[in-house]
């Protein structure tokens, strides 16, 4: 476009100058051939420019794209969650939440997400759990993780690779569903823990996801007195409290699953936002140097021609 | 004990006026029940704890047992926020001392995908248990209740406006303040559940238990006899 640009204004120039000067006209053909050489060097900083240009631009598209996704996934999670939240509440105000409570078994639950491009919201929950696994560990007490999405576990096999007991990936694939939740309760209850800690972010708005610690304890009839206080039916109360906990634990980490999907989509409209952000600005500041470039390009060219003329001329 | 019977057959229970009370008076006054009220005319009174000064007629607020915790997670926690716990979140209920049995229940009906019911306010539940149907009226002795697939009837007003779900399971919690909660696992309207699917799913699983007798693994067994138990449920509550 600039070469072609370049030759209609020097062959303007030249015709208009062939009109009056006649001798002008002979100089054309070589003219010619040196104006394409000189232009051929000049393109090589605007071509780079240009195709960073055009790269910007894509990857700003494609963030705009990934945000509005994320906005739209996170207004529909947002009701599921907080729909989500009934079931979890009344067994929290029935059994309490009890994060102090020892055990000899400790199993940790970090909630991450599979996809990236989402912020930090993973990095916070592992760094989460290996604040809590440091602050709980003690003599003669095991810690093991059940790790939740991909993120986690490739944060977390650098340094705990042997406390990893298993990890689950693909759990908001299609949809989180409270059978996911039960079976992966089940796979959490073959560690045979005493004190299960599940680390997610709760959502609070789109701006704002706190890391929470759920506590879920394998015993619950030793939890708390609050439970004396209740007549339990039927004639075995093992059994009762013993599917009243893993109720529980299902409950609360189907809760917590559909928290950390929430504030997992939040948290990518929130990186994709400042994504775009970022591209338009480099998009502007690219497109300032490339009509710079251009105009001072287009200038010497011009300056040229005229001084070639002028001195024909003179 | 017989499952899948029609609820008034099973009713062990007895809070419907009228009912007989299955609970004998020395068993009542063993568990610290006050008797109120000629057992033989008003068979729940038995079921029924009058509120004392002795007994908090509200749920006390969780407390978040975490000093212990957040002490020995501050040495590690360089730069990040302590964590929050769930019961942060949770508002408190207000103790009221003595307060009288009320006039209604506060309900709350929870599934893992919505809440069917938050504080409504209703005359009597009808809850399937493992043990029995029993029914929740205002003064219900606090009570945790594990649920079997059956019908659960909301009576919003007695006998006049009633809604009933078929539900899979679950748990319900009665509390001393009247609150119940119960949360299952799936609860349908009686209405939205198709009578030519529960029939052929009744057949179907009757089939495959009867075929599996002896042999198979434990696994499919329990599937089978799973199958057979909610569908024989869901086959009387509609009443086929």
């Amino acid at each position: 476009m600039l070469r072609r640009a370049g030759h209609s204004l020097g062959s303007r120039l030249c015709q208009r100058q062939g009109q009056l000067e006649p001798a002008v006209q002979g100089l054309k053909p070589s003219f010619a051939v040196a104006e394409e050489a000189v232009e051929g060097a000049r393109d090589a900083s605007t071509l780079l420019v240009k195709q960073r240009m055009k790269s910007v631009a894509n990857i700003g598209k494609i963030t705009k794209a990934m945000k509005m996704v994320a906005a739209s996934k996170m207004r529909s999670a947002q009701v599921n969650t907080m729909n989500s939240r009934g079931i979890a509440e009344p067994l929290l105000k029935l059994l309490g939440d009890l994060p102090d409570a020892q055990g000899k078994k400790n199993v940790y639950v970090p909630i991450t997400s599979d996809k990236g491009l989402c912020g930090g919201i993973n990095t916070t929950v592992c760094k989460y759990t290996r604040a809590s696994i440091k602050a709980e560990d003690g003599e003669d007490k095991e810690h093991s993780i059940v790790v939740l999405g991909e993120k986690g576990r490739s944060q977390l096999q650098r340094d705990l690779r042997a406390s990893i007991h298993s990890t689950v990936a693909d759990t908001g694939k299609v949809r989180v569903t409270f059978a996911q939740a039960a079976a992966i309760a089940d796979g959490i209850n073959t560690t045979e823990f005493d004190v299960a800690r599940l680390i997610f972010n709760r959502f609070h708005s789109a701006i704002s996801y706190k890391p929470t610690i759920a506590t879920s304890l394998e015993k619950e009839a030793e939890a708390g007195g609050l439970l004396d206080q209740y007549e339990i039916e039927g004639p075995d109360r093992a059994e009762l409290l013993q599917n009243l906990s893993e109720f529980n634990l299902a409950s609360t980490l189907y809760n917590a699953l559909m928290e950390n999907n929430c504030s997992e989509q939040a948290s990518r409209m929130a990186a994709m936002e400042s994504s775009t952000k970022n591209a338009e600005e480099m998009l502007g500041k690219l497109t300032l140097t490339y009509n710079r470039t251009r105009q001072a390009t287009i200038t010497t060219e011009l300056i040229e021609i005229i001084s070639g003329a002028t001195a024909l001329a003179g | 004990m017989p499952r899948g019977g029609s609820p008034q057959r099973e009713l062990q229970h007895c809070c419907l006026p009228g009912a007989e009370c299955q609970r004998t008076e020395q068993e009542g006054r063993a568990r610290g029940f006050k008797i109120t009220g000629d057992p033989r005319k008003l068979g729940f009174a038995q079921c029924h704890r009058t509120p004392g000064p002795l007994h908090p007629s509200a749920l006390p607020p969780p407390v978040p047992n975490s000093q212990e915790f957040l002490s020995k997670f501050a040495a590690f926690q360089g730069t990040m926020n302590e964590p929050e716990f769930p019961s942060n979140f949770v508002k408190p209920v207000e103790k009221v001392e003595n307060a009288s049995v009320p006039d209604k229940l506060k309900f709350n009906f929870y599934i893992p995908s919505a809440a069917i019911n938050q504080g409504s306010s209703v005359d009597l539940v009808l809850l399937p248990a493992t043990t029995g149907d029993f029914g929740v009226m205002p003064g219900h002795v606090p009570t945790v209740a594990e649920l079997r697939p059956g019908v659960v009837s909301v009576h919003n007003e007695l006998d006049k406006d009633v809604t009933k779900y078929f539900v899979s399971g679950g748990f319900a919690f009665i509390h001393a303040d009247s609150t119940t909660d119960v949360c299952a696992v799936e609860a349908v309207p009686l209405s939205d559940i198709d009578s030519d699917a529960v029939r052929a799913g009744l057949a179907e699983y009757t089939g495959k238990l009867a075929s599996l007798q002896g042999k198979g693994d434990d696994y499919e067994l329990a599937a089978a006899q799973a199958g057979v138990e909610v569908y024989s449920a869901l086959n009387s509550a509609l009443g086929l």
